[in-house]
């Protein structure tokens, strides 16, 4: 048995937010209310989850019904500094709740999910079932996984079979 | 320290020295630890599932609208995509032809999605795409595009696609589906590494574009009315709203047809598929596979990357000159070594045969003499008979109208070849006008 149950994460919009002029970093902070996360690292403001994705680069999440003005509002921010690039149709997501959501992550993975450093506001990309793996501890006891869309059936299945095979074992 | 990484053989190393200097452990002191820092068992770098796991499948957007009318699949990579889609009692290889004809004579339709996407923005945008490509881009127009290869630092063909101005300071790169993944890292190397201060961001956009192509004399119209609107001249883009959906129309063409793909986000490109589909299949035309698409480009003489640009061959070798820029690029310098320079390099040809010419065959001239060269892809002519081939032969062009052996000794074949220009179909490109 392991104390998890998954969600599909669905009515949101995923944007990616690239700088090329790092000295944009503080406006948009200043303008968020919030500054960009730093490496491996998310926060939240304002209706938005903001994701480090690599140097320069940060995901960011918000509800389908607000992503036109968030689109606005993050252009209005970036200027002539960067660009936001609309990837939603590019990943699929699951949301994790439980307890166990660190040692359900072991499995199959080669990312140390129960390293105790790792807590709500980590962030980690890594390899899991031969898939990209994005996780982001939104809590203590819950986390969003996004995987590339293609990659979702078979992986999320995996998930699936998996809890319900610990389940049968319990 | 290889295999372990020092993680087991650092601790036995240790205690040994610790011995031998009559030290405690802890004060011989620590090598330097590199990742992985905690140890990983080889199960889990195996995975806990075998079977299909082992190889799980990527699938397409469209993969249920594919499943409806019962394709055969083909793998290419992770992915799967139609090969064919045969009717009753069809072979692959009719289905092949009749979806192949359909695109010469009416309409067809395809599934591009899996083709690599990159988003590429930034005030120095062009003169980082002009580090990556080989041909000019910076003097694209505005919603143009054009054909485009990428070399490796040694001057060989890495892969191709195509490149298309969106705004004055966004492209759209297109490249090769089996190469996508070699592409996304070296744009990041020439992005970090190469070119660090260029103003330029690099966003894969693979998977949230899904793209159809559609093909042939009927296509423009088809598109037209999709849009609501006149579509792009040959090598032109616009944005388009298509069945709800924004997203990009590009007039590119891999058959030789006026022939269009559309860019749609994977979630909200069925309805277009459905409209689409159904107009397609109205004017008489067909889906077609990736079996269809491979006759279609033989026969207008377009490489691949795998086959012609094998690795091993540069824009000489594959008739690209012409459209190489003096520098600047990823792999010009390498290009100027004289061993790449000799006319006796195996370089593109166009073969031709009564009959079929057997795929991966060696270019003899005689019986029990050398290989001269090899048949990179085959098929047959679509809409009259004969064999076509693509192949690589030492002299190349220069050896038009020669006659030849394709030699398959493993499937016991031996096919006469004529060697001619690489190009069977509408050479001087008319069909691309309206």
């Amino acid at each position: 048995m392991i104390d998890v149950s998954l969600a599909a994460i669905t009515g949101q919009t995923l944007f990616r937010l690239a700088l090329w002029d790092d000295s944009a970093r503080a406006r948009i902070g200043t303008g968020l209310g919030i500054p960009l996360p730093e490496p491996c690292r998310a926060v939240s403001a304002q209706s938005l989850r903001i994701s480090w994705l690599e140097d320069g680069h940060w995901l960011i999440a918000c509800g389908d019904d607000a992503a036109d003005a968030v689109r606005r509002r993050l252009e209005t921010l970036v200027g002539s500094d960067g660009t936001l690039v609309e990837v939603g149709a590019a990943l699929a997501g699951r949301r994790i709740t439980g307890a166990g959501w660190r040692e359900f992550l072991m499995i199959g993975g080669v990312f140390d999910a129960e390293d105790p450093g790792f807590g709500a506001g980590s962030v980690a990309r890594t390899v899991m079932h031969h898939s990209a793996l994005l996780i982001d501890v939104i809590a203590a006891d819950r986390v969003h996984a996004y995987v590339p869309a293609s990659h979702a059936e078979d992986f999320f299945g995996f998930w699936d079979a998996e809890i319900a095979r610990r389940q049968v074992a319990a | 320290m290889a295999t372990d990484q020092g993680k087991t053989s650092n601790i036995a190393g240790l205690m040994r020295l610790s011995a031998n200097e009559a030290r405690a452990p802890a004060a011989v002191g620590l090598t330097t630890f590199r990742p992985p820092y905690v140890p990983v068992t080889l199960g889990v770098l195996a995975g806990e599932d075998g079977g299909e796991h082992m190889a799980p499948r990527r699938r397409l957007a469209l993969q249920a609208e594919h499943q409806s009318h019962t394709p055969l699949w083909q793998p290419l990579g992770y992915w799967h995509r139609p090969r064919a889609y045969p009717r009753a009692g069809e072979t692959l290889h009719r289905a092949a032809l009749r979806e192949a004809r359909a695109v010469r004579t009416s309409v067809g339709l395809t599934d591009v999605s899996t083709l690599a996407k990159f988003d590429i923005s930034g005030p120095d945008a062009a003169a980082f795409l002009e580090r990556v490509c080989a041909t000019t881009v910076g003097k694209l127009g505005i919603g143009r595009g054009r054909y485009t290869f990428m070399l490796r630092e040694d001057g060989m063909v890495a892969d191709d696609g195509t490149v298309w101005r969106l705004g004055e300071t966004h492209f759209l790169l297109t490249s090769s589906t089996g190469g996508a993944d070699r592409m996304d890292a070296h744009l990041a190397y020439v992005r970090q590494i190469l070119a660090p201060q260029l103003k330029v961001a690099v966003v894969n956009v693979q998977e949230h574009w899904a793209a159809l192509a559609i093909a042939g004399p009927q296509a423009k119209a088809i598109v037209d009315t999709l849009i609501g609107a006149e579509a792009p001249r040959h090598m032109g883009a616009m944005p388009v709203i298509a069945a709800g959906a924004s997203g990009w129309l590009l007039a590119a063409s891999y058959s030789g047809e006026r022939a269009f793909e559309l860019y749609l986000p994977a979630d909200r490109i069925r309805p277009a598929w459905q409209a689409l589909e159904a107009a397609t299949l109205a004017a008489d035309g067909a889906l077609y596979g990736l079996e269809a698409l491979e006759l279609l480009r033989i026969e207008k003489g377009h490489i691949v990357v795998g086959a012609e640009a094998s690795g091993r061959t540069t824009p000489h070798d594959l008739g690209l000159s012409k459209m190489l820029r003096p520098g600047g690029f990823v792999g010009c310098t390498a290009l100027n070594r004289p061993t790449l320079e000799r006319a006796d390099r195996q370089s593109l040809v166009g073969l031709q045969a009564a009959g079929a010419i057997p795929e991966g065959a060696m270019l003899i001239a005689a019986s029990a003499t050398a290989p001269q060269g090899h048949v990179t892809s085959a098929g047959l002519r679509v809409m009259r008979d004969g064999g076509i081939a693509l192949a690589l032969l030492e002299g190349g062009m220069a050896r038009v109208g020669e006659q030849l052996i394709a030699s398959s000794p493993t499937r016991n074949l031996s096919v006469p070849v004529r060697v001619v220009a690489p190009m069977f179909h509408d050479p001087a490109g008319d069909r691309y006008i309206d």
